[in-house]
């Protein structure tokens, strides 16, 4: 395995950028999904058959492991970062959801009565009451999901949605060692940077916060 | 004299089990301050979320004669979000105003300078932008009363709102908020506990023991001797 191979250096970048876009795209899009559901869970708010059918749904999803949805997705929509971006996706609602509505429902009931009199509506008083109050809970858990994703995405690729993993795999069939190490180590130092980021934008937005951990 | 809020024969579970409430009779007349006092436990906030429709299904009748959004209420910890600023707090009390859209949105248009001119009465001016979380307990307690203004209601419900503020701050908060309310013609129904600022700032008393209310005085009859001989069950009416 030593030296590593430098020249694999061009494609492990490649391939590291795909896992990165991988990660950060479907954190996203789970994201946005997972706003508005955890919202529909809080049991002050909205009525038990919308809350017990929301929690329900979101169990079932967040049992599926994300290399499970990658090969469900490869086979939906056919090899490639598409896939590994979509089960991303999914993981990251379910997963996302559920942080959510229990920051949520750790929210001051009284604020929620004292803006329920107003004479406001539902949606409303989730934006104001709800989303403001768990700004900082939902910005940490948002870059702790983004971790985590980075370290899932790169073995996405193992089942063929995209990624470095896929590079991993085909040094590892085609016996370049060397390759590999390139390969390990610039992902090693990617997930390092990314965690070093995040860590900072922690600091630096997030004073004396720390997050749930999962 | 037209009463604003008039309460018969109602009773309240939350477990469908104990009756918290067992049969309360209660009026609020025009112009009027009530203060509702009682244990710990004997239900104040209770009936205070009822009348402001928090809480139910409730056996009996709780008739209240206010407009739309005509009830504020405060609750017992004042219920500020704390990560905005005072003024951004004191906008949410209008979000029954504004609409849909604008709500969701956060566009309050003319309703900002309301809320500036009511900061301003509370003698808030110079904390308007500053975070909810960061402001004293006598400054926190202001800011929600604004917010409840906003709503311009009829009735004000305030639960306990200055208990935990010594009593040079509860003082002042109180009276600007007495007077305040007297102005606009809004009726004040609190629970306190305090029987000087009750003597100072009600008008009328009713005490809650029991489930039902057990006795109803002029405020500046309270003293700690009558109270206790009333809800020791002595004295009634
Ligand atoms: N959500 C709830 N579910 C079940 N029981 C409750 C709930 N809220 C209050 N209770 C009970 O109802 C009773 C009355 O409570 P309430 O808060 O109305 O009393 P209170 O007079 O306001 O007391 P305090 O002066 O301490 O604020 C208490 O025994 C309390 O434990
Ligand atoms: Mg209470």
């Amino acid at each position: 395995m030593f030296p590593p191979d430098l020249s694999a250096f061009g494609d492990a970048l490649t391939a590291l950028a795909e896992t990165v876009q991988i990660a950060f795209v479907g954190t996203v899009i789970g994201f946005v999904f997972s706003l508005p559901v955890s919202a529909l869970a809080l049991r002050n708010i909205f009525p038990p058959w919308v809350t017990s059918t929301v929690r329900w749904l979101l169990g079932i999803v967040r049992t599926v492991p994300v290399l499970f949805w990658a090969v469900v997705f490869v086979i939906a929509v056919g090899l490639g970062p598409l896939a590994g971006t979509l089960a991303v996706a999914v993981y990251s609602f379910g997963y996302l959801s559920k942080l959510f509505y229990e920051a949520f429902e750790a929210v001051d009931a009284e604020v929620i009565d004292a803006l329920k009199v107003t004479g406001v509506s539902r949606l409303v008083l989730v934006r104001h009451a709800v989303f403001s109050e768990s700004m900082n809970t939902i910005v940490s858990q948002l870059l702790f999901m983004f971790e985590y994703n980075i370290r899932s995405s790169a073995v996405l690729g193992f089942v063929g949605a995209g990624g470095v993993g896929f590079l991993m795999v085909s040094y590892i069939e085609s016996l370049s060692y060397s390759s590999l190490t390139t390969v390990l180590v610039f992902t090693l130092a990617t997930v390092l940077a990314i965690d070093f980021l995040s860590g900072y934008v922690r600091r630096r937005f997030l004073p004396g916060f720390r997050p749930a951990s999962a | 004299m037209t009463p604003v809020l008039t309460i018969r024969g109602l009773s309240f579970s939350y477990d469908g089990k104990r009756k918290i409430l067992n049969g309360v009779d209660l009026d609020l007349n025009a112009g009027e301050s009530l203060a509702l006092m009682g244990y710990s436990g004997s239900g104040k906030t209770t009936l205070l979320k009822i009348v402001a429709g928090l809480l139910y299904p409730y056996e009996g009748v709780v008739q209240v004669k206010a407009g739309k959004n005509g009830i504020g209420y405060i609750p017992q910890n004042v219920g500020l979000v704390k990560n905005i600023s005072a003024l951004e707090n004191v906008l949410l009390g209008s979000l029954g105003r504004v609409g849909f859209f604008n709500g969701l949105l956060g566009r309050f248009g003319d309703e900002v300078e309301r809320a500036y001119g009511l900061l301003e009465e509370l003698g808030l001016s110079e904390h308007a932008d500053r975070k909810a979380g960061l402001l004293s307990g006598g400054e926190r307690q202001r800011v929600a009363v604004a917010r409840s203004l906003m709503q311009a209601p009829s009735i004000l419900l305030a639960d306990e709102f200055v208990s935990d503020l010594d009593v040079i701050n509860a003082v002042e908060v109180m009276k600007l908020t007495t007077e305040i309310c007297r102005r606009k013609n809004i009726v004040l129904m609190m629970t306190m506990h305090d029987t000087y600022l009750v003597n100072q700032f009600a008008d009328r008393v009713a005490v809650l023991n029991e489930g039902k209310i057990k006795a109803q005085m002029p405020a500046r009859e309270v003293d700690v001797k009558s109270l206790s001989a009333i809800l020791s069950g002595g004295k009634t009416g």
